[in-house]
């Protein structure tokens, strides 16, 4: 953005109001608005976010006006994404005998299928827009933000999708604020963390409280009382993938320093924490390192037990027995230890006291017996950290002393995708285990960021991650983000054989592919059901019980 | 660990005991069918026929991974049992003896070809997949040819560049004598099914006594070369165990259409000629 642009950005609101001088001299607000926004202008019918979309950035209105989809909003269909219904039996079988002879091929009748979602522009600078804007009006209830409000800042700053979708009702110019200057802006004026922080509390956060079970014996009241002290901080950084990436390329893991530490080991216990996004590990000293206990995803509780342990203890203050670092980043909820013991502990029943005091004796010193008891290999769960392979919820595993190479999986995966494979049974190894180059749905889909289409989205029904091939428009930008190579980019095919070429460029026809863990079939992911051998499942890698469980067979 | 080894040996002594009882429960009905006069050998070669058809099913089953039929991992156990069974009916069938007509006598052996194929083929599977998760990175089959040109190219290269450092062709003369082939393709030898190093230790050793009469120069590059026949071994180990883990089937699946055939034939003539 040049000067001209900055200057008038910082002459509107909420700019105009900050005092410049609380920023340091090297993190001004000028150069977090210059380096960290963008301006963007839409049409008409333009969508500029879409919900379910996982996106980085807030976006503040320069002038014109923006429509929110309001319940039940858009079909899946107007935004791109695929129908996830389950396909019938029938459908199943002719689709098998219909196996084209070629790879990717993608005409159907002599003509290639396209879908309702109607695009302008090409590769990244693609542009999705409403056909019909008025019947969307009529049809859909919406509401209208207008000049100076803002809005996405939420899903921006917590890593949550979109939950709604927005639209241009005329011209309209936005300013789009990366993550990254949120999080500085927050940082330095305080008034702005309140306004982020209320909207929040009023929107999400007495829904994320009610999901801790020590929260379940509030009353709706107390609840209230207890959201009003929660603080929130996050840790790490949203682009963790991109340093990933290149590193693992180099063949290099990710460093301890990369891990933000959110408590340390013999902390006073502060506060109790639950992890609203992203991955944290539960780590004790060894030596002059860190070791790693488990990790903590998202919906997970630190320091409960420490916090009980205290408020029944005279004078005996037992610090946080162990350590929690953010992996990549973590988005953290921090409620205050005096609120904890005000209006939480005296609502909880005799039990949870004991069963906290039984957990806490395998915390801290005896961490190894509490590993040997779940019997989660301390090795396997580094590697995973490491690699991060933590944020897969569907992770293919293969037991190498059981596989016999036979590419059963491989075969199945193939039949169910009209003959095209859509894994490698390559990847890396711990012992006798390899995760396999399969797309792993991770937790932290940082392939959906940036799709210029919302090819790439979450199904309805499972959370699986999907590409809708006819939405897709080959750009690659869910293939360069995905941290584990897990999506390859392929050229489609004619009924014929020959590769499409597009009509404008004269180029092929490129489209992402991936697994889409067979998420319309009747009997879940093929690959699993062809194992003979009993030697492939898919992992959620943050369920340590059927971690532990595979690994331990 | 322990527990979960216990369930998997509790688990195959339930299927061990159903089988079992199945095979008696074969053998009483057709002592039975035998003592009423009837003719046993009508009945075990319906049965047999009946569990044959069960056994080819798992085949087809793999062909159509969409249907909701199981997983392929039950398939399999019950493959492994039935085949169990089968083969003390098929002996029953037999009467306990080994035929000798022109279509028994070849259908027999067919079955016990198939099935010798069939133990062979789950012991391999059980003993080779434990030692190729030991060879170090894990390669597709399909790749191995060009992984091992890569190292022949790297071996010969390393040569090339030893003659030119060293001024000496000891160690290019001794490629070219003992080791030149060994790099040419991946190597199948059967002693590689049985866990031998005889060619791979023979070569080392070669190496390590020419080194004696080699500088700190030629050592070292005598050393990498010793690393890329390691590594070549590995390559060949993992040739060797992964073609015959696929190859094993094109014994048993075939012979099993052609036992199919014959068996028809045996039907035909039995209905035709026989005393049913």
């Amino acid at each position: 953005m040049d000067d001209s642009h900055v200057t008038r950005m910082l002459a509107l609101a909420p700019f105009s109001d900050m005092d410049a001088a609380r920023f340091p001299a090297n993190l001004p607000l000028e150069g977090i608005i210059r380096n960290d926004s963008r301006r963007r202008r839409f049409q008409r019918g333009d969508m500029v976010v879409r919900a379910g979309d996982y996106g980085n950035s807030s976006f503040l209105i320069l002038g014109g006006s923006v429509g929110v989809m309001l319940p039940p909003g858009l079909p899946e269909s107007m935004l791109g994404h695929t129908q996830t219904a389950t396909r019938g039996m029938w459908n199943v079988i002719s689709r098998y005998f219909a196996k084209p002879k070629y790879p990717e091929v993608r005409i159907s009748g002599g003509r290639y299928i396209t879908n309702d979602v109607a695009t302008r522009g090409s590769g990244l600078g693609t542009q999705v827009y409403l056909r019909d804007i008025d019947a969307v009006l009529e049809n859909y209830q919406t509401a209208t933000l207008h000049e100076g409000d803002m809005f996405g800042e939420v899903a921006a700053l917590a890593r949550t999708p979109r939950n709604a979708s927005v639209f241009a009702l005329d011209d309209v110019e936005l300013l789009e604020i990366r993550w990254q200057a949120l999080r500085d802006i927050r940082r330095q004026v305080n008034s702005y963390r309140q306004y982020i922080d209320t909207l929040y509390r009023e929107r999400n956060l007495i829904t994320h409280l009610r999901e801790i079970d020590v929260f379940s014996y509030l009353d709706g009241e107390l609840l209230k009382r207890v959201a009003e002290h929660t603080l929130f901080e996050s840790y790490g950084s949203f682009d963790w993938h991109t340093a990933f990436k290149s590193r693992a390329k180099a063949g290099q893991l990710a460093p301890e320093s990369e891990s933000a530490p959110i408590v340390v080991e013999g902390d006073y216990a502060d506060g109790l924490l639950f992890l609203r996004s992203g991955f944290a590990k539960i780590t004790h000293k060894d030596n002059n390192g860190q070791r790693t206990l488990s990790v903590l995803s998202a919906g997970g509780v630190y320091g409960l037990e420490e916090i009980l342990h205290n408020s029944r203890s005279d004078g005996d203050s037992l610090p946080y027995q162990t350590g929690l670092y953010a992996l990549g980043y973590a988005d953290v909820l921090r409620v205050p230890t005096h609120i904890i013991e005000r209006f939480v502990i005296p609502s909880l029943p005799p039990s949870v006291f004991k069963e906290m005091e039984t957990r806490l004796q395998y915390t801290g010193q005896i961490n190894d017996e509490d590993l040997a008891e779940k019997a989660l290999d301390a090795d396997f769960l580094e590697f995973s950290v490491e690699n991060r392979f933590i944020n897969g919820t569907a992770a293919m595993m293969i037991n190498l002393d059981r596989c016999i190479r036979c590419d059963e999986c491989v075969k199945a995966c193939a039949n169910t995708h009209q003959g095209n494979p859509r894994f490698v049974r390559h990847g890396k190894t711990h012992d006798n285990q390899m995760i396999t180059n399969a797309c792993m749905h991770c937790a932290d889909p940082v392939c959906m960021i940036g799709c210029p289409t919302g090819a790439i989205h979450r199904s309805e029904l499972g959370g699986e991650v999907l590409i809708n091939d006819q939405s897709c428009i080959g750009c690659a930008s869910c293939a360069n983000a995905c941290p584990y190579d897990n999506i390859r980019m392929v050229e489609i095919r004619g009924q014929e054989g020959a590769v499409l070429l597009d009509n404008d460029t004269g180029t092929p026809i490129v489209k992402a592919t991936k697994c889409d863990y067979c998420y319309n079939l009747p009997h879940g992911p093929a690959c699993e059901n062809a194992c003979p051998h009993d030697a492939l499942a898919r992992i959620n890698m943050s369920d340590s019980e059927s971690l532990s469980e595979w690994l331990n067979r | 660990m322990a527990e979960s080894i216990n369930k998997r040996w509790s688990r195959r002594g339930t299927r061990l005991l159903v089988s079992g009882t199945f095979i008696l429960l074969i053998g009483w009905v057709l002592q039975v069918y035998a003592t009423a006069l009837k003719n046993s050998q009508w009945l075990s070669g319906w049965i047999l026929v009946a569990l044959i058809v069960v056994l080819m099913l798992y085949n087809a089953r793999k062909k159509i991974p969409f249907l909701p039929i199981g997983r392929n991992r039950s398939w399999l156990q019950l493959h492994l049992y039935v085949g169990l069974i089968a083969t003390f009916v098929f002996m029953m069938h037999l009467q306990w003896r080994w035929p000798d007509g022109y279509i028994e006598f070849p259908l027999a052996l067919l079955f016990v070809i198939i099935s010798a194929s069939g133990v062979a083929g789950i012991l391999m599977s059980r003993l080779f997949a434990r030692r190729l998760a030991h060879q170090g990175e894990q390669l597709i089959f399909e790749r191995i040819p060009g992984f091992a040109v890569t190292l022949r190219d790297s071996a010969e290269a390393l040569v090339r560049d030893s003659i030119e450092t060293t001024e000496s062709t000891t160690l290019a003369d001794f490629y070219s004598r003992n080791v030149a082939e060994f790099f040419a393709r991946p190597r199948f030898s059967f002693r590689y099914l049985f866990n031998s190093r005889r060619r791979y230790f023979k070569l080392t050793n070669e190496l390590a006594a020419q080194e004696r009469y080699m500088n700190d120069k030629e050592t070292e590059f005598a050393e990498q070369l010793l690393d890329l026949v390691t590594q070549k071994n590995s390559l060949d180990i993992q040739y060797v165990l992964q073609l015959t883990l696929k190859s094993w089937l094109f014994v048993h699946i075939p012979l099993t259409y052609a036992m199919v055939l014959v068996l028809l034939a045996h039907i035909v003539l039995v209905y035709g000629f026989g005393a049913v």
